[in-house]
């Protein structure tokens, strides 16, 4: 059964958004220094801009579907700020595509570069090419984890997936991550299947 | 390092967005927001309510410039007392992100360019022979009402964190001969009528005109955003709930001795002289952040100190101005307060104050706060509604 949403609650701001559009300024103010900042992080800050302000469009024509029970939209507004980022390098992989089948039709031979997922200023080179070996939802994971500081519980309501894929592939990103920057891990070893896929 | 610690050490790096970055998302967010469907328009009994206390001088506070009186024809009945919440975030003024519409009346002949942005200039409305403009103060955070004949600026912060929670404001030196008034004002977003009295005016554009008969003491403010417009960092403001169960607040809206006056905003007349002080801006060492009315976070040190610019807009040089700066956090009882003196300031010229702020052992680190700077009034000053300001602040590593 759903409570009532405290008065102060994002969630309050949100229903009363249906009604005035304008109690929506309330949660974009609470949120959006730490959404930019995390676009910021994934996409560089020429991007953050647009990309943050895209965020946020989202959430407003999408508010009806909010999750009442969730006091803080934090998850949900991290887990749009994660499609958003996702769609940004999915238009940026298919203009890559594109110049790639230009210059290879000119006889250009360079290279576009690696897939970008984090960005470089932000992370350093290392950790950078630490980050990318990771599947794309083992990344995700551990940046929700680690930049959104959300807990397992809204890091799957953020993604749409079990609580169980959340542990899983965090741990597996450690793993990895442990790997590539410092060798093997002494720790448990990563979990063989995800589970709840 | 661990893998944790080289994360949290990129993402400390990471900076925050800056108040332009955000005023450009929130001007697309609010062009959204504005494009959807407006609610119905709510009965005040039935409405959340801020019920603004004023005193005669405070009214003005809030907002008013009182000219020539209007004919009358706005009466209703008046919204019940009631309503509160606790505030969320800073509000706006959304009529300054719009463009400028065509044919809008050519702008007053001298704008005061130190106090308002020129470029951010938007006709609200004319009365009479006076021209009334909405613009952005110079001071981050900071909404202005201009009006023309005479040139008049008024300045105030629509949020939570403002002195008033809404805009400033002039009070007439004399009501004119048949005793009636004209309010003009700016209120915040989400304020859609404004009673005085038993007199109703609706806002349009963030502006509202109402004629009334004398200057009222108080001033209700019907929306869905009057519980925001307040400020949780100060116990002066009433805090109840209705008997509906909706919030309430009742504000003071200004410091006693607010003076509303038609001299250009912070000057007052002294006999033939103008005597008048600005707080201009204040930062933050040793990064010289400057701080903001929406919020800002600095990075924690020992000993931070406060950076603090005012400027005489006056006729004659000011001695001895004294700069208090308040740093108060819940998580400590008592504030933390020093003071500075500025020996001496020419007319239309600024000094800058650099006053201690609390020590490591007197701050939580991360938690918000808040620091309310004042100047206190030079003799003869009557408007002192830009003498001061408050700023959330954070201090944090990072």
């Amino acid at each position: 059964m759903m409570e009532r949403p405290k008065p102060d609650s994002d969630a309050a701001l949100i229903a009363a958004s249906l009604r005035d559009g304008g109690q929506f300024y309330g949660v974009f103010e609470r949120h959006f220094g730490l959404i930019h900042r995390f676009i910021a992080a994934r996409a560089g800050a020429s991007s953050a801009d647009d990309l943050a302000s895209e965020v946020f469009l989202v959430a407003f024509r999408r508010r009806a579907d909010y999750d009442l029970n969730a006091e803080t939209a934090r998850p949900w507004l991290l887990g749009i700020a994660v499609r958003v980022v996702a769609a940004h390098f999915r238009g940026q992989q298919r203009g890559r595509g594109l110049l790639r089948r230009v210059t290879a039709a000119h006889g250009d031979g360079s290279s576009p570069g690696p897939h970008a997922r984090v960005d470089a200023t932000t992370v350093g080179p290392e950790l950078e090419a630490a980050l990318a070996e990771l599947r794309h939802h083992e990344l995700e994971v551990l940046l929700l984890s680690a930049w959104g500081e959300l807990s397992y519980e809204e890091i799957a309501a953020a993604l749409r997936v079990p609580v169980g894929t959340v542990r899983s592939r965090l741990s597996r990103a450690r793993t990895k991550l442990q790997t590539s920057l410092n060798g093997p891990s002494t720790g448990e070893p990563a979990p063989l299947m995800e589970a709840g896929e | 390092m661990s893998i944790d610690e080289q994360l949290q050490a990129a993402w400390r790096r990471v900076p925050e967005p800056s108040p332009d970055q955000f005023r450009q998302a929130r001007g697309a967010l609010g062009a959204a927001i504005n494009s959807s469907p407006r609610p119905a328009s709510r009965r005040p009994g039935r409405s959340m309510v801020l019920k603004v206390a004023a005193s005669a001088a405070g009214l003005a506070a809030i907002v008013g410039l009182l000219v020539a009186a209007l004919p009358r024809g706005q009466e209703g009945v008046p919204p019940a007392s009631t309503t509160m919440t606790s505030p969320s975030g800073a509000l706006s003024v959304s009529l300054l992100e719009r463009p400028v519409s065509p044919g809008s009346p050519s702008l007053p002949r001298a704008v005061p360019d130190d106090v308002v942005d020129p470029a951010s200039l938007r006709h609200v409305v004319t009365i009479g022979s006076t021209r009334y403009f909405a613009a952005r103060g110079r001071l981050d955070g900071v909404y202005c009402l201009v009006s023309t004949e005479p040139i008049t600026d008024v300045c105030g912060v629509p949020g939570e964190f403002g002195r008033t929670g809404l805009v400033a404001s002039i009070t007439p030196q004399s009501p004119k001969p048949n005793g009636g008034r004209l309010i003009v004002g700016l209120v915040p977003d989400g304020i859609e009528e404004v009673w005085v009295g038993d007199l109703r005016a609706s806002v349009r554009d963030n502006t509202f005109a109402v004629d009334v008969p004398q200057v009222p003491n108080a001033v209700t403010l019907v929306g869905p955003k009057a519980p925001q417009v307040g400020n949780a960092s100060r116990d002066t403001w009433a805090r109840g709930t209705s008997g509906d169960g909706l919030p309430t607040v009742t504000v003071p809206i200004a410091p006693p001795g607010v003076v509303i006056s038609p001299n250009p905003g912070g000057k007052t007349d002294s006999g033939s002289r103008i005597i008048g002080v600005r707080l201009l801006a204040v930062s933050a060492t040793p990064s010289f952040t400057p701080l903001s009315v929406t919020g800002t976070t600095i990075e924690a040190v020992a000993d931070p100190r406060w950076l603090i610019e005012v400027s005489n807009t006056g006729d004659d040089p000011l001695t001895g101005v004294v700069v208090t700066a308040t740093w108060s956090q819940k998580a400590f009882g008592s504030p933390v307060i020093g003071r500075g003196t500025i020996q001496t300031i020419e007319p239309n010229r600024s000094a800058t104050v650099e006053i201690p702020g609390p020590t490591l052992d007197r701050y939580a680190v991360g938690a918000p706060g808040m620091l309310t700077v004042e100047i206190s009034p030079p003799p003869g000053e009557r408007n002192t509604g830009n003498n001061g300001a408050s700023f959330p602040l954070t201090m944090d590593f990072g």
